[in-house]
Parts: C-alpha cells; sequence; structure tokens
C-alpha cells in the first residue's frame, strides 16, 4: 500500500486569515479572570494535575480522569449542587467536555452549538464574556451542530469553527486574536470566495460538527466534517500564529479506485487523542461517502477507524479500520484513549477505543497492530448483513444498528484498575436500500430503516431487574419513558426517529450520515397527494414489520460498560432499558474508584469504576444529558467539583440547556 | 452478506457440491431432477444451451469501436505471463500464514495485473466497456455463461492460470449463483447523482463499472498483507484458506480479461466472445472480493480466533 497522497500540497496563496463570519463578543466581569498563563508544560501535566481540567479529554491520552481524591465512593451520595446554569436557548446540543484553567476561581470555557464560547467563573457560574461567531453558511435553529469543546495556551483560548476554521480568542477579554480559514483550500483548489464552494451549507446537527482543537508542541490540530455533503475528510495542523502546516487527506487518493477518493467522506469530526512520548495525535475518522459501496471499492482508507499522524511532519503512523469498506455508518468517532501497561515483560502503550461496531479495539500505539478486541459490550445480530435492495420486509434485524455501538461518546479510563468506561446504544434496526425518485435539492440517502426501540409486546416482568432505570420515578406521570405499551408506540421510523427517541438524526448530533430523510421530509412541504398516499402505504408496512418480534433483543437501549482494553474482558454492563432510553455522551473516572456519566433520564450517575454499581446519582436537569463529565480540585475552597453539560436530546426527546456542577467539601 | 437473495449458501470454494450444481441448472433453464451433471466444464455444457445467445456480437463490436487507443499485445502477453507465475505462487502463501509486518507477498502478487489495468485504462477499454455493455441484470449474466460455456477455449484458457478442471467449474458457477449480486454493481450513470441528492454520486468522480470491479478487486488483494498481520489476534486458518481462493478467482478474473484484451490486440477473438469474457471476467472479479470481505475481512465473534489464544 502507498501513502504517498497521504499529504495535501498547501499553497500560500489562499485566503487562510480571511473570516467569512461574524463574531459578536460580550464582556461581564472580566476583571475575575485571574492571570494564569497556561503552558505547554501544564498541558502536559492535566493529566494528573488535580486542579485543572485544560485538555477537552482531560489531557493529551484521553483518559478523562482526575487524580482527585475528595469524591469516594463512601461519599459520592453527598454531592452538593453548586449551580445548574442555563445557557444558549432550546435546543442546543451539548456534547462537549468543559476545559477549567485553575486560578482563584478557576475559569471554565466551555462550548455550545452552533459556535458559542462562554467564559465562566467555575466556582459561581457567572459568564464572565461570550464570544459568538456566526458563520456565513448559517446553522440550523431547530438542530444546532454539536460543540465539542475548546482549547487553552498561554492567555488564549481556541475554538474549531463550523465553516472549518479556528478562532483564537484572548481568554481575558473573549476577543479575537486571529482566525484560521481552514475552507479556503479544498482538494488541490484555492477558494474562489473565502469558504470553498463545495464546503458550504447550512450547519445543522447530523452534518456538521466540530473537532475541539488539540495543542501540541506549538501546533493547533483540528478535523472536518461534511460525510454526507459529498466531501473528503482532512485534518489540518496550524502553527500558534495560524498558518498552515500540514494537512492529511483523510482518502489518501492511491488507495481509492478512479477519483472516489474525492467524495469519499472520512471526515475528522470527533476529538482525536496524542501520544506524547512520540509526538503522535490519533484521528478519528468517519464513515465512507456516499453510502453506494460499489462506486468505492477496497478497503476505502482511512474511513470507520483511526489513524496515527506524526505531529511534527504529518507523516502517516499507522491506521485501523473498524468496518472497511463500510455500508452501514459504522464509523469510528469515539475518541480513542492512550495507555500503557505491561505486556509480556514490557511496558507498551496502546490505543483503545469502542466502536460503533459494539467492540472495544486495542492496537499497539507504535506499530498499530490490534492486540485485542473486546468481548462484545452490546449486543451483535445479523453483523455485516448488508441490506437486500428494496425488500425492507426480508431484510434481517441487525445489531448494532447505524447509530452504534458507540458513537462520539468519549470513554474514560481508570489506570488503577485498567478499566476503560464505554457507553453504547443497543437498537436492533432493519434496512433496505432502494432506488428512489429525486428532488432536486432535497435530501436523499436511498435507505428504508425500521429501528425497533421498544418490545413488540412488552409483558410486565419483562425486564430484568437492572433494566429498570433508577430513576424513573423522577418522570413526568404520563410521559412516554413510564412505558407505554401499546402497539402505536413501536418505533416507525425511515431514520430512527419516535416519540421517545431522537427524530431525524443519527443520533450523533455529529454523526453524519442517517436521518436524512426524515429532514427531508419536514423540509419539503409541499407534497402532493399521490406521493402522501405512496407514503401511507409505506408507512403501513414499516409498521407491520415493526410489530415482529426480536426475540435476541434484550429490550435495553444502551449500556454503560466496564472493560479490560488489554485483555478485552468486559468486567460489568449497567444496562438502561428501552422505557429509558440510552446513554449519551462521555464519562469520567476518578482516583478513587468513581464513575461519573450522564444517562438519558436527566441523571448524572455514579458508578463504581470496577463493578458498575450505582453508588448515587445526582439531577442535572429534565432532559438528556449529553455532556462529558469533568472534575477540578478548588484548593482555595477545598472542594472537589464535577462538572457536566446536559442537554442536547439526541437520543431521548427532551432537550434541555444546563451546565450543572456539583461539589464536595475536602 | 447479500444484496437480495443471500449467496453465500451457494458460493463454491474450488469445489461445486451437488446442490451449487443443481442451482446453477436450475438458473440457465436445465431441469436436473434426481440426478446432476458431471464435475467439468464440459461436462455442464452438454446440459446448457446457446439458445439466448443473440446481440452479445454486436456489443462486442461496438466495445471494440469505443476503445480511444491501441492495444500492446506484446505489453499483455508478457504480463499476463507474470500473472501465471503469481498465481502459481499462491500455496507459498498459505503456507505463510499471516504475513510478518511489512510484507509485500499479496502486494506482489498483483504487479503484472496493475501493468494490464493501466494499459487498459489508457486505450479506453473499461470506459468503452460500460458504454456499450449491459450492467450485471441476472438476464445478461445467464446469457453470457450460455457463451461462456460454449467457448471451447476457456477450459485451456483457466488452465493456462493455475486453475483444475472443479476450479474451471466453480468458477462458471459461482457467477451464476451470485447473479444477484452482481446487480447492485451499477453502470455509472445508473447511481443517482449528486447534484439532485446530498449522498448521490458525483458521476466524474466514479470509475467505469468493469474498471471499478478490476481495480477493487486489486486493491483488496494488496491490503492483504497489511490487514491480516494488523488484525493477527482474529484471523483463522479457515479465513486464510478461503481468502486464497478468493484471491485466485480474482486473479483468475483479470487473467480471463487481460487474455480477451490480448487476443483483441491480436485480432484473434470473435465479437461475441469478447463480450462474454468481458462480462465474465468482471463478474468473478466482483463476486470474488465480495466473498473476500465476507470470509477475511468483515469477522463477527462467530469467526474470529479466539480471545484466550491471545497474550496479555
Amino acid at each position: 500500500m502507498t501513502y504517498e497522497s497521504h499529504l495535501s500540497d498547501l499553497p500560500e496563496d489562499a485566503p487562510w486569515h480571511e473570516k467569512p463570519g461574524e463574531s459578536i463578543v460580550e464582556q461581564g466581569d472580566t476583571d475575575q479572570i485571574p492571570e494564569r498563563d497556561v503552558t505547554e508544560s501544564d498541558l502536559a501535566e492535566t493529566q494528573t494535575d488535580e486542579t485543572n481540567w485544560l485538555i477537552a479529554g482531560g489531557g493529551y491520552e484521553g483518559h478523562r480522569h482526575t487524580t482527585a481524591e475528595v469524591i469516594t465512593p463512601e461519599n459520592v451520595g453527598d454531592l452538593e449542587l453548586e449551580y445548574r446554569l442555563e445557557i444558549a436557548e432550546d435546543p442546543n446540543d451539548f456534547q462537549g467536555s468543559p476545559i477549567v484553567v485553575d486560578g482563584d476561581p478557576p475559569i471554565m470555557y466551555t462550548t455550545v452549538g452552533p459556535d458559542m464560547l462562554y467564559a465562566l467563573n467555575a466556582r459561581t457560574g457567572d459568564i464572565l464574556w461570550t464570544h459568538f461567531y456566526e458563520n456565513s453558511d448559517g446553522a440550523s435553529e431547530q438542530t444546532p451542530p454539536a460543540e465539542r469543546g475548546a482549547a487553552v495556551l498561554g492567555d488564549t483560548v481556541y475554538k474549531s469553527t463550523l465553516d472549518l476554521g479556528v478562532l483564537a480568542i484572548d481568554r481575558y477579554t473573549g476577543e479575537e486574536r486571529w482566525y484560521y480559514n481552514g475552507a479556503a483550500f479544498y482538494r488541490g483548489q484555492v477558494a474562489d470566495e473565502l469558504t470553498h464552494e463545495e464546503l458550504s451549507w447550512e450547519r445543522s446537527r447530523g452534518t456538521t460538527s466540530s473537532f475541539p482543537p488539540l495543542i501540541y508542541n506549538g501546533r493547533i490540530m483540528k478535523g472536518s466534517f461534511g460525510g454526507e455533503f459529498g466531501v473528503s475528510g482532512f485534518f489540518d495542523c496550524i502553527d500558534l500564529e495560524g498558518n498552515p502546516q500540514w494537512r492529511v487527506n483523510m482518502t489518501p487518493e492511491h488507495e481509492w479506485v478512479g477519483d472516489s477518493w474525492m467524495h469519499g467522506g472520512a471526515t475528522a469530526w470527533a476529538a482525536g487523542a496524542v501520544e506524547p512520548d512520540s509526538g503522535t495525535v490519533v484521528i478519528p475518522s468517519a464513515n465512507p461517502g456516499p453510502w453506494y459501496g460499489t462506486v468505492r471499492p477496497g478497503y476505502n482508507p482511512y474511513s470507520c477507524g483511526k489513524v496515527a499522524v506524526d505531529i511534527e511532519s504529518g507523516e502517516y503512523q499507522w491506521h485501523h479500520q473498524d468496518s472497511p469498506h463500510d455500508w452501514w455508518d459504522y464509523d469510528s468517532p469515539s475518541p480513542p484513549v492512550v495507555f500503557e501497561a505491561e505486556h509480556e515483560g514490557e511496558s507498551r502503550k496502546f490505543a483503545t477505543w469502542p466502536g460503533k461496531t459494539g467492540w472495544v479495539y486495542t492496537v499497539d500505539m507504535e506499530t498499530g497492530q490490534l492486540h485485542q478486541r473486546s468481548d462484545e459490550y452490546v449486543q451483535h445480530l445479523n453483523t455485516f448483513n448488508l441490506p437486500p435492495y428494496d425488500d425492507l420486509e426480508s431484510a434481517p434485524w441487525i445489531m448494532p444498528d447505524l447509530i452504534g455501538g458507540t458513537n462520539p461518546q468519549p470513554s474514560a479510563f481508570d489506570p488503577e484498575s485498567r478499566t476503560l468506561v464505554v457507553k453504547g446504544t443497543n437498537y436492533p434496526m432493519k434496512f433496505s436500500w432502494f432506488e428512489t425518485e429525486y428532488e432536486p435539492g432535497q435530501r436523499y440517502i436511498g435507505m428504508d430503516t425500521v429501528r425497533k426501540t421498544e418490545p413488540t409486546q412488552p409483558e410486565e416482568g419483562d425486564q430484568p431487574e437492572e433494566d429498570v432505570p433508577a430513576d424513573a420515578e423522577e418522570l413526568e406521570p404520563g410521559e412516554q419513558r413510564e412505558g407505554d405499551e401499546t402497539p402505536e408506540n413501536e418505533t416507525v421510523a425511515d431514520n430512527g426517529g419516535d416519540e421517545l427517541h431522537a427524530p431525524e438524526e443519527d443520533a450523533d448530533g455529529a454523526d453524519e450520515g442517517a436521518a436524512k430523510e426524515e429532514e427531508a421530509e419536514a423540509e419539503n412541504g409541499d407534497e402532493d397527494e399521490d406521493e402522501e398516499e405512496e407514503e401511507e402505504e409505506n408507512g403501513t408496512e414499516e409498521e407491520s414489520l415493526i410489530d415482529e418480534p426480536v426475540p435476541e433483543w434484550n429490550q435495553n437501549a444502551g449500556v454503560i460498560a466496564g472493560l479490560d482494553p488489554l485483555t478485552g474482558d468486559v468486567k460489568w454492563q449497567h444496562w438502561f432499558s428501552w422505557e429509558a432510553g440510552p446513554p449519551w455522551g462521555g464519562s469520567l473516572t476518578t482516583a478513587t474508584g468513581v464513575t461519573f456519566a450522564g444517562g438519558p433520564t436527566g441523571l448524572l450517575h455514579a458508578l463504581d469504576t470496577e463493578t458498575g454499581e450505582e453508588l448515587a446519582t445526582h439531577e442535572v436537569g429534565d432532559h438528556g444529558v449529553d455532556g462529558a463529565p469533568i472534575s477540578w480540585y478548588d484548593p482555595h475552597e477545598e472542594k472537589q467539583y464535577v462538572a457536566i453539560p446536559g442537554g442536547g436530546g439526541n437520543q431521548v426527546e427532551e432537550e434541555g440547556n444546563t451546565v450543572a456542577v456539583f461539589s464536595l467539601q475536602g | 452478506m447479500a444484496y437480495g437473495t443471500d449467496p453465500r449458501d451457494r458460493y463454491s470454494y474450488g469445489e461445486v457440491s451437488d446442490s451449487d450444481r443443481r442451482e446453477f441448472l436450475k438458473a440457465l433453464g436445465v431441469i436436473a431432477g434426481g440426478s446432476v451433471a458431471g464435475a467439468t466444464l464440459n461436462d455442464l455444457r452438454q446440459n446448457v444451451s446457446t439458445e439466448t445467445t443473440s446481440g452479445l456480437a454486436e456489443m462486442g463490436t461496438a466495445l471494440q469501436d469505443g476503445l480511444t487507443g491501441t492495444l500492446d499485445a506484446a505489453l499483455l502477453s508478457e504480463q499476463l505471463a507474470a500473472l501465471t507465475e503469481s498465481v502459481e505462487s499462491l500455496p507459498e502463501l498459505e503456507a505463510m500464514g499471516v504475513p510478518d509486518a511489512g510484507a509485500e507477498a499479496y502486494q506482489s502478487l498483483t504487479t503484472p495485473a496493475w501493468e494490464i489495468n493501466d494499459h487498459l485504462a489508457e486505450v479506453g477499454f473499461f470506459a468503452s466497456a460500460e458504454e456499450t455493455l449491459p450492467a450485471f441484470s441476472p438476464d445478461h449474466i445467464e446469457t453470457t455463461t450460455r457463451q461462456l460455456l460454449h467457448m471451447e477455449g476457456l477450459p485451456a484458457t483457466l488452465s493456462e492460470v493455475g486453475f483444475a478442471e472443479r476450479e474451471q467449474t466453480a468458477l462458471v458457477v459461482n457467477i451464476v449463483n451470485a447473479r444477484e449480486q452482481l446487480s447492485w454493481w451499477m453502470a455509472t450513470p445508473d447511481y443517482p447523482p449528486a447534484d439532485a441528492v446530498d449522498d448521490g454520486v458525483v458521476y466524474e468522480y466514479v470509475a467505469p463499472l468493469h474498471q471499478r470491479a478490476a481495480e477493487g478487486a486489486l486493491l483488496w488483494i494488496d491490503g492483504l498483507d497489511h490487514y491480516l498481520w494488523q488484525r493477527e489476534p482474529l484471523v483463522t486458518g479457515e479465513m486464510i484458506d478461503r481468502g486464497l481462493w478468493d484471491v485466485k478467482s480474482m486473479l483468475g478474473g483479470y487473467y480471463l480479461l487481460g487474455s480477451a484484451a490480448r487476443d483483441l490486440a491480436a485480432e484473434d477473438i470473435a465479437d461475441d466472445h469478447l463480450t462474454t469474457l468481458t462480462t465474465a471476467s468482471t463478474a468473478l472479479m466482483i463476486i470474488s472480493q465480495e466473498f473476500l470481505i465476507t470470509d477475511v475481512i468483515r469477522i463477527t465473534d462467530d469467526k474470529r480466533a479466539p480471545r484466550s489464544s491471545v497474550s496479555n
């Protein structure tokens, strides 16, 4: 295999520094922000420094682990709410992870879609400044794109933008320092305007998202999105002044037939991790495009996996594809975790991640060779069966469905017990490909799907005891989550939506694929009667299909699981029933053996990292909790804090806009 | 794996079962009854008529007329000879098992095929084939298979590249028994266009159908050194054995395509035979790469090597 087309040649005459959108900055009491020069050493040490959280993933290696020891399994139930902050407007997407710079007070920087950055007093929740960026292509108000966080170095905070750029912002005032225009050049062409025309469309959840910038050794790295808009993915590195250094072509052309690489997808829209000793970045990659696999024979690298790249030069190190030549949207957005372990008497570095395929992959960090693929942590059923052609009825039920397995949910790692905590979705799905009549300008994916999110005829007592959500009693009376057992509440959806579970989006909120048709229907209000009748007939067919029992399904919507990534053992599974919905967002481990993770019913769950036993729950809001928790210790207050952005509603209907911060006195 | 009817139960790994042979004959309109034909192509030929092969000659003429360059008979002959050596070396790969890091054993198999491929693309062979030949409808597959069976030289050509009689039969039977799957490989203009839909196809980026089949096969083979090495904890002997048959089928398909081009360069091929060999060879490369994916690439828990075999 040759990777001679791994790097793109970057011209000097592109409008790299011209900003196509507009920034709106508002300032509050910015004097509260203490001066604190964040150094590269601070970034390197944040993974073990209990007083801050300087990188979205908790450190270069993405452990999402705090060394603070105030909160323990014994006292985690005593956590007190410091504040709940309602930010942005409903509905928004809270898939991100805040960062916190230590100081008196500590300052939190958190992002919300679309392109909204907040600086907060992390102790009180006071908003100190906001920097909202309006990209030139606009963003859907109904389904704003996901945001996954900011980065910090020196006195600057950095944020990816929805027009594929990076904003450098004075972290004391919120004012812009510079802008890097990543859409100024694309596939060998300098943009005619400021944004290359093939990278221009309205930004919305399901098609666009932000990659939290990664900073290492004077380099800032970020990814791209738009796999269902005919793009080829890329991954950029710029210097601290915003000058381009290298760009990885995520569809290396020599490995694709013809020019199919140009439409090949494999975008890099989720967060990566860094192995600091070798200076290697591990980049998640999305599905190949278009979905019709027969126009792109071959492995379609680097789609649906991870690619490791030397940060200094951009040179290829290795890649691993979870699902080569994919047809199911089994991309691999969940951020990798880098860890060290003894193997055959030798200390080795590994990279590990869960995939939408429902297994955890652990590879040797130096070579990329697979060390182990775990046992399944979600169910598998007819996995990798290709969908039949225009024949939904005879299509087999497939698990995982196109949501996963694990989508962009970041995992957490506890180095002490060598436990990787992952989240997964667990729905059966049927799908069938078809030829369709196109309406110019309408979305199209040529796929009929039926997603089963409720049992056919649930009987009382069907659920294993562990399946019943601990927080079910907190739901509003009469809500769907209480479990309406009528057949009408079976899911009938071509793209996975229903009254309980997220409509129209491929759940990931930035997952670049599914959920096209429903959105098309929403936009197309003038369909003629014949079409409506046809749809009704189709709907009847799908309704009958959804009544099919799937006896293999355990009737759980999702899971939080603990695995040993070195052996592949599944240590425990904490299931969420179909009544609750699947858990979304990331997780967090503590040095004392506690795992924190948001759930679908508005709660922050505290689990025992070794056993998965639920230790406590704390209310975030009356909505899904799609963000990723973080933690820091404030020595001035002698408290350990836990913060989690809660909102989104990718997998459950209720959307919110809460940042909840809890604490425990030391 | 299945587009439409699942062909897995009817796919032959170098040995055709009685039931697969019955399925094949049934598809071609032969009522086999309680007995089945013999195991060679000649045996099958006795049972299958050529009555519906009209139109193939005109297609072959059009394919030839659509070429934009001149075929190089010497180059094709030289590379076909090298391709024969590639197939002969397959037992060494079986003995090798999982490749070592950095190995190029699989990749080296395809060097002559890539030479042929580049030449065929250069003279417009693939573009003309897509323009002039129908895509893989079950009807077209059945028609060309009838013709294929009645080509006197087919057994000899396949023998040249190392296929035993039973393997030759398996190749032809697989084309027919997986014919529905082939229909998912469409001519480029038959895909939904990107200017109308978000996830449609940009035609200018898509290679002609026959080129996709050929280059796809070569890319899959080229990547096996890395793929098998990287997935070593999951790989079983059965995967390698089946994968080698799939590889041999792809190379055999490429040999048939190259030999048709060579004979065309030498003006030593009938027009209907050109159509038949182009269609059949392409079908072989498609089917065998699809089965390679199933046999080796997509590894479910029931297929993988036991997890406990890995030391941690």
